[in-house]
């Protein structure tokens, strides 16, 4: 197991008239090699759940494990967990800071021990594995880059640490179309060959659909499905208040069912249109 | 970091919450020479008795006002504790090596204790009944004289007005920020002095980044809802003074009155 | 139809530090009164020149922008511009002035040296056009980001402008504050003829929009119906953009020999699926 959480509830200001609860009663385990979909709408606890698993919050009831980290520890190696889990926020091209990109990237490898060659060979592998040209990139300042050039530096500096779980909070928001469609293919391309384990949180259901293979989620607080996406999405039910709206191509296959034509449970479009050929080719 | 009470805005329908924002100002203004000049015990009688009645008539939530006190309640106690060790005047109490308490530590503690808890509590009252908008209104309005010398008090009221309402947003910043750093392993609690300033780079830089961009989208918004069109602008909200204001002003001008003339005015009643 | 804005020829040529042109060249560009028209690119395709241009924060270099028959380039006209067009931009928090919801409805009537009395009654009055009356006297930080939009889209109609410009005003909300603000744009564009100009990156937005204009490196090179729009596969893709998720299983199916029009709704799909 990566991550074991087992009845994890967070209450904010507790014990005031500001009193909030943002978790409650949250069990789960994900085990490496997972890629793992967190939905919710705003307010759901999704980000406060995500920063426990880094130790930024500290655990005030239930318990959270990642590895052999024990969160509940008096004193938890905080230090070896963020290295094992590499936590990527919203907006992170906002977290920018150095002077170059490549002092930035090496930020992270520095605080953990790395020795400043060490940091330095970690940092150009992964601003060359999140698609920047290392020689043109790393002596300019990260804030002379585009937009899209500054997310991937932002990601590259967590990346230099390699850790073994990555954890994104909505890492397309804010995006063009064609920038999304990238974000989403480097972190396939980072889960296939560098990251074992990635949990991404994700207001877009198209996203979570397409690239995930399991999904937690979150509604006022509680944990209330943790399925396949397939298995999510085939049960529209699972939608009612949660304020999410299911995938376009389910939809459209909902539509179609009430029409008579069985196209399943597609997440993506070319599912879909494979599902309608089939079902027309079977109608004949 | 999340839960700033003091200085927030709390809607309620009372007469505090009516009063004109400048006899507000001009309240809180004697209510803090008030407490300045309090010098017997006895001469806070009235400047606690009337803090009472305005924080009973504002209907803001007694935990409310004792939350803002929190926020400074270190500050008494540590102010508190220095004075009652290190006034070594008046009869000793009690004594330890050199820590000693004297029964005017004492008076002198508590006194110094009551004066901050006053001050606090009675300017967060202001803050509680009045929008940041109609205090800056207020002090515009207050200071307007100064326009004649050229002094540009409209600017500098909506400056203010901004800046109140930047404040939780950036503070909300900070937090991400630092979270964000701290899961790259930046450490802020270790290390000498010179090397906790340096670990806070890191938070500082992309803090300001992000206000100048803030800053930037602020002023492009002003522009596109005609910031400057005119210089008669007009205000949504008359400041006009009602009976009750003057009725405030007159409170006010009776409390300092209490407050200087309290001692010999007991002498003057009970002395004889 | 009657025309509310004219571009004619403009172009705008500037280079920022990061070497990338943000600027438009030689646009022909005409907004009709009671339009609903949205506008596509890639980030940096010269979207939000095109917004500024519209309001006069930005003259364009050559050519000429003409709104309501006022020259942008003629500054007396600027804030007489600026009140007729409304820009609400992306991030909620960045644009409002003042802490409480009402104060900040006000903000851009009291820049105007409008009458008290007039400034009561279109803040009122916006106020229940994008249906938050009863927050008017809440803190603008607790809002959800979906309110925020909605009352930054209020402070802009309290001036009373004829179009109202989303700068990409949906991009850092949630399914929920999109689908609020998208709501509240159709609704004055239809109940109160309001003309609105949709700056956005989401296609599924945009499909039951009057007129789609696409820009790509400065220039327009798409400007008709959504369904004309996305039928012109090769200038969508060229252009960074993606198809509404049933135009592309509609394309997938002609791909693969289905005799499927071109459609832009997902009921538009399921129905021509069954038609087959």
């Amino acid at each position: 197991m990566s991550i074991v959480v087992s009845d994890l509830s967070f209450t904010y200001a507790p014990k005031t008239s500001f009193a909030k609860v943002a978790i409650q009663n949250v069990s789960f385990e994900i085990t490496e090699g997972e890629t793992v979909g967190i939905i919710g709408s705003t307010g759901s606890g999704k980000s406060t759940l995500i920063q426990h698993l880094n130790g930024l919050i500290r655990i005030t009831s239930g318990s959270v494990k990642v590895y052999d980290i024990d969160l509940t520890a008096k004193r938890p190696d905080l230090k070896r967990l963020r290295r094992s889990v590499g936590m990527l926020f919203q907006y992170p091209e906002y977290q920018l800071f150095a002077d170059t990109v490549l002092q930035d990237v090496c930020f992270g490898p520095l605080n953990f021990g790395a020795t400043l060659s060490d940091a330095k060979i970690a940092a150009e592998e992964s601003i060359r594995l999140v698609g920047l040209d290392f020689d043109e990139v790393k002596n300019r300042s990260p804030f002379e880059l585009s937009g899209g050039q500054r997310r991937r530096a932002a990601i590259a500096g967590v990346l230099a640490c390699r850790p073994k779980i990555l954890v994104l909070d909505e890492p397309t928001a804010g995006l063009d179309p064609a920038g999304k469609r990238e974000m989403l293919n480097l972190i396939a391309q980072i889960k296939g060959n560098y990251i074992k384990t990635v949990i991404m949180i994700s207001h877009n259901m198209d996203e979570i659909a397409e690239y995930t293979q399991r999904v937690l989620v979150m509604n006022n607080g509680r944990l209330i499905r943790d399925c396949t996406p397939v298995e999510l999405f085939a049960d529209s039910s699972a939608f009612t208040d949660t304020g999410l709206e299911p995938p376009h191509c389910v939809k459209i296959s909902n539509m179609l069912r009430e029409r008579g034509i069985e196209t399943g449970t597609p997440l993506t479009t070319t599912e879909l249109a494979n599902a309608i050929i089939n079902a027309k080719e079977g109608l004949k | 970091m999340r839960d700033v009470a003091f200085g927030q805005y709390y809607p309620a329908n009372s007469v505090l919450h009516k009063l004109d924002p400048r006899v507000k100002l001009i309240f809180v203004i004697l209510f803090v020479v008030g407490v300045f000049l309090t010098k017997s015990l006895l001469s806070y009688l009235p400047v606690v008795v009337f803090l009472a009645i305005a924080i009973a008539t504002s209907k803001i939530p007694f935990s409310k006002v004792l939350k803002s006190i929190k926020g400074i309640f270190f500050i008494i106690i540590f102010t508190g504790i220095m004075n009652v060790f290190f006034n070594k005047s008046g009869n000793t109490l009690w004594s330890w090596r050199f820590l000693v308490i004297t029964d005017e530590g004492l008076l002198l503690a508590s006194k110094l204790a009551l004066k901050l808890l006053l001050l606090v509590s009675g300017t967060s009252l202001l803050t509680f009944t009045t929008t940041p908008m109609s205090i800056t209104d207020g002090m515009e309005n207050l200071l307007s004289p100064l326009k004649l010398i050229k002094v540009p008090v409209h600017d500098i009221a909506i400056t203010m007005s901004i800046a109140l309402r930047f404040i939780p947003i950036l503070i909300e910043e900070i937090d991400k920020i630092i979270m964000a750093q701290k899961a790259r392993g930046a450490n802020f609690d270790t290390g000498n002095l010179i090397k906790r300033i340096k670990a806070l780079l890191p938070v500082l830089i992309p803090l300001f980044v992000s206000a100048f961009r803030r800053a930037d989208d602020l002023a492009a918004a002003m522009d596109a809802r005609c910031y400057n069109a005119t210089p008669h602008r007009t205000k949504l909200k008359e400041l006009k003074l009602h009976i009750r204001d003057f009725i405030a002003l007159f409170l006010a001008a009776l409390l300092i009155t209490f407050v200087v003339r309290i001692d010999s005015m007991i002498w003057i009643i009970f002395g004889i | 139809m009657d025309t509310i804005i004219q571009i004619k020829d403009a172009s705008v040529n500037y280079q920022s530090d990061d070497q990338i042109v943000r600027g438009v060249s030689a646009i022909n560009l005409d907004i009709h009164r009671g339009e609903f028209v949205a506008i596509l690119g890639r980030n940096g395709s010269g979207k939000s020149t095109l917004a500024k241009l519209l309001n006069a924060s930005l003259v364009p270099d050559t050519g000429e922008v003409i709104v309501d028959g006022m020259l942008t380039s003629n500054e007396d006209h600027s804030f007489n511009i600026r009140s007729k067009v409304g820009l609400v931009f992306q991030n909620p928090d960045n644009q409002m002035v003042a802490t409480i919801i009402e104060d900040d409805l006000a903000f851009g009537p009291e820049n105007l040296g409008i009458e008290r009395d007039e400034i009561r009654k279109r803040v009122d009055w916006v106020l229940s056009v994008v249906g938050m009356t009863e927050h008017r006297l809440r803190t603008t930080q607790k809002l959800s980001g979906g309110q925020k939009q909605r009352v930054a889209i209020a402070a802009v109609l309290a001036m009373s402008p004829e179009v109202l410009i989303l700068d990409e005003a949906t991009a850092m909300l949630d399914p929920r504050g999109r689908a609020e603000v998208m709501d509240t744009a159709r609704k004055l564009n239809k109940e109160k003829k309001m003309t609105v100009i949709l700056i956005t990156h989401y296609m599924d937005e945009t499909v039951d929009v009057d007129r789609i204009v696409v820009l790509n490196n400065g220039s327009i090179v798409a400007n008709d119906t959504p369904l004309n729009v996305f039928k012109e596969t090769a200038i969508i893709k060229s252009a960074g953009l993606e198809f509404p998720h049933a135009t592309e299983v509609a394309l997938k199916l002609n791909e693969a020999g289905l005799n499927v029009p071109i459609v832009l709704t997902d009921i538009e799909l399921a129905e021509a699926v069954c038609q087959l």
